[in-house]
């Protein structure tokens, strides 16, 4: 064989990988904004839920890839490597994102916990999903509640914008005092969860 | 028949003429393997480099096994080097004749000789064994041994002495050739087959003496050599695999030897017997192919356990502190010696041996040290349990309780809900931790530990087994926020694995659990009050007093069923 500069290569090879993973977290804005965990042996797993049902991880391979020519491997820069690999990793991104909002739903419809109707993304549904999800509260202060994220497409962003923008003082007045009144309910729910912390005889 | 035997042993005329008789150097009588180091020069010449830059004490340990592995029962290896009636190990050997041996390091020379050792050689030969297995004035064959050789002006004084003065009882002589005979001879058990196991050999026995060893790289070479996967072996086999495991780890122990890296030898056997109890575990293997090797191993340790304890005891702190960076870095290695030497307390205490309390004497290492406990990780935990358990056991104060309701509050302070999550889990070791503290690990670390522990299972047992309702009580609305993890393997050998990693050699699955928000105490007492015994290798059921060392090296495998015997065992 030809004299190879291995270290280097497999030093190169780290680092690359190191950015695709940053890549692919940059890209997974949901996904990265959850506590993940390593499994370090083993190859199954499982978790319990608050109800105390235990249930299966299920992992799922997540893949991508891409091919060159012996030609065009000769001449790669470095800068055509890592747009490769910037590619490799929206590829990824999307694959992973678009599997966990596909479990997330899959469960959602099983327990039945979705807006009736359907109903396009509106004010009023979004009050209807707050009083449908468990809100916690920091310190135990109703002033603090831990809102939920909302996520939605790019396309149904822009509409909220719009329909943001469109909203007048009093439609928003009118939203707080609604979101208000039921986080009031919500707080009462937390205490009342959270006052079955404990032990009994 | 045999007792004719028996009986002629003890005379005289035996004891003179049976080395002749039977061959008895060791060298002369393999039992096992023909010798052909022309298969493996480099694997001779690395014993060879070992044997060269070793002391007697580093040989000491290699040496036993050695005997074990042509047919002897070890009844004595001299502890800590103190020189007992001039005699390092005795032993009997397969045909019931009291052996009994003096270890030196380097060459003798006429000098050395007439100075410091004929005096000694005398008492090796003269006096008679004190032993409980040795009968009043039964007779010996007496061993002076060596890594180095003899000066010929030696060698012919003793074939004088031995033609007269100590004609009943003459002296054999053992040197450097002849030893590495011997450690070859059991080598040769196993030869690194291929250049990626040699090459792993190589690294580990050049490894810096001053670090701990790559777990990784000692657990996958020891698997290789007690061909763990191998389900076809004889039994004879298994036992000269243990052999060749001992063997090549006292070869790779032996850079910390050289740096009296007391901490890193006693990890390195815990590895080593960690392996050897998943051999016998996974193939029931009977006591009498194991044993013996086990007990040079176990005395090696505890050994180690005595000069570390006795290097803090002196000037323990001061060698903590040997570059600027222990400002920093000088507190991880002092929360090393507390885990490792209370952990040995706790293993001598279950083994009722001597020594175990030496923590009553006036200067020891406890107090010295105590303020020296750094949590870096639940893979520093496992020192508040030694801790406990054994001040339990020493006081039986009530105030050690308070031990645990630390360990639970930092849990829930750091990895809790409102904490950071920078408590690491099991999974990573000191190393990695302070690589991680100092910004210099190669990859990121890609996973938290916010609401997430694997030892707070055992915390919440052992207080309930306590009663410690109250304290528990206290933070048990925390508590039901946390996700507790644990690793079960598959099947009871593969808790020795340093990771179960495939579906042939090891497998298993992690476990994630929450308690009840609303927990019933007596519920609790009772599930806390129970021990799966059937999860508890059986092997560590045998020698529990094993269990402390093997938590403290493996802290992955810390899980409330083995802390549950722990307390049992220490009750």
């Amino acid at each position: 064989m030809i004299i190879d500069f291995i270290t280097i290569k497999n030093e190169l090879q780290n680092s690359l990988n190191i950015l695709l993973r940053s890549e692919v977290q940059k890209r997974t804005p949901f996904l990265s904004s959850i506590d993940s965990h390593i499994q370090h042996e083993g190859r199954k797993a499982t978790y319990q839920t608050d109800t105390q049902e235990i249930k299966d991880i299920i992992y799922k391979a997540v893949s991508s890839g891409f091919s060159y020519t012996w030609e065009e491997m000769s001449k790669l820069t470095l800068e055509d490597i890592i747009k490769k690999m910037e590619e490799v990793a929206e590829d990824m991104a999307g694959q992973m994102e678009r599997g966990a909002f596909k479990n997330i739903f899959e469960e959602i419809e099983k327990v039945g916990n979705t807006i009736p109707g359907n109903p396009s993304f509106s004010p009023d549904a979004l009050l209807k999903g707050l009083e449908m999800v468990h809100i916690d509260f920091t310190d135990d202060d109703r002033t603090k509640p831990r809102l939920p994220t909302v996520y939605v497409s790019p396309a149904q962003a822009e509409k909220v914008k719009e329909e943001e923008a469109k909203a007048t003082l009093a439609d928003k007045q009118q939203f707080k005092e609604k979101e208000e009144k039921i986080l009031d309910k919500k707080y009462e729910e937390f205490m009342e969860r959270e006052g079955k912390r404990k032990l009994v005889d | 028949m045999k007792n004719l035997w028996k009986e002629k042993v003890k005379e005289n005329w035996l004891i003179k003429i049976y080395p002749l008789f039977s061959k008895i150097l060791p060298s002369q009588k393999m039992p096992n393997k023909q010798i052909d180091s022309s298969q493996n020069p480099f694997l001779k010449t690395t014993i060879k480099h070992w044997l060269d830059n070793i002391n007697e004490l580093g040989y000491q340990f290699p040496f036993c096994q050695a005997l074990i592995s042509e047919g002897h029962s070890i009844l004595h290896i001299s502890k800590h080097n103190a020189f007992e009636q001039g005699k390092d190990v005795i032993t009997r050997d397969k045909h019931g004749m009291l052996c009994a041996y003096q270890l030196k390091g380097g060459n003798i020379t006429m000098n050395s000789w007439n100075s410091v050792i004929k005096a000694e050689i005398e008492k090796l030969i003269d006096l008679t064994i004190i032993h409980p297995s040795v009968k009043h004035n039964e007779r010996h064959i007496s061993y002076l041994v060596t890594n180095g050789y003899l000066e010929d002006t030696v060698r012919l004084e003793i074939d004088n002495l031995n033609k007269g003065k100590w004609q009943n009882n003459p002296l054999n002589v053992i040197t450097g050739g002849q030893l590495l005979k011997m450690f070859m001879s059991i080598s040769t058990d196993f030869i690194p087959q291929d250049i990626k196991n040699y090459q792993v050999f190589l690294d580990l026995y050049f490894s810096n003496g001053k670090e701990f060893i790559d777990e990784k790289k000692f657990c996958s070479f020891i698997y290789d050599v007690l061909k763990i996967n191998k389900d076809a072996l004889k039994k004879e086999e298994r036992k000269r695999n243990i052999s060749a495991s001992i063997l090549y780890t006292s070869y790779i122990i032996s850079s910390f030897k050289k740096t009296e890296n007391h901490i890193a030898i006693i990890h390195c056997l815990t590895l080593l017997i960690s392996y050897i109890f998943a051999l016998i575990e996974r193939y029931n293997i009977p006591k009498k192919y194991w044993e013996e090797s086990f007990k040079v191993v176990w005395q090696e340790i505890i050994q180690s356990g005595l000069l570390l304890e006795e290097e803090v005891v002196t000037d323990g702190k001061k060698r903590s502190v040997t570059s600027i960076w222990d400002g920093q870095i000088g507190i991880f290695r002092r929360h090393q010696i507390m885990s490792y030497l209370l952990a040995i307390k706790l293993s001598q205490f279950i083994n009722k041996e001597d020594n175990w309390d030496s923590l009553k004497s006036e200067k020891n290492f406890y107090n010295e040290f105590k303020g020296e406990i750094k949590v870096w990780g639940e893979a520093s935990m496992f020192v508040f349990f030694c801790d406990f358990f054994y001040h339990k056991k020493l006081y039986n104060n009530e105030t050690v309780k308070n031990g645990l309701s630390v360990v639970l509050d930092g849990i829930i302070k750091y990895n809790g809900r409102n904490g950071q999550g920078v408590i690491f889990s099991p999974y990573y070791d000191i190393t990695s931790v302070i690589r991680y503290t100092y910004n210099l690990l190669e990859e990121p670390v890609r996973e938290n530990f916010k609401n997430r522990s694997f030892i707070i299972k055992s915390i919440i047992d052992l207080m309930a087994r306590y009663d410690m309702r109250e304290s528990l009580e206290k933070y048990w609305r925390e508590i039901t926020y946390i996700h507790q993890e644990t690793f079960l393997p598959n099947e009871n050998w593969m808790n020795f694995l340093w990771r179960c990693e495939n579906e042939f050699d090891g497998d298993g699955q992690a476990k994630t659990e929450l308690v009840k928000q609303t927990q019933s105490w007596k519920e609790l007492v009772d599930e806390a009050k129970l021990i799966d015994k059937k999860k508890i290798p059986k092997i560590l059921q045998e020698l529990p007093f094993a269990l402390p060392l093997f938590l403290l090296v493996y802290p992955h495998r810390i899980n409330s069923n083995f802390i549950k015997y722990l307390d049992e065992i220490t009750s």
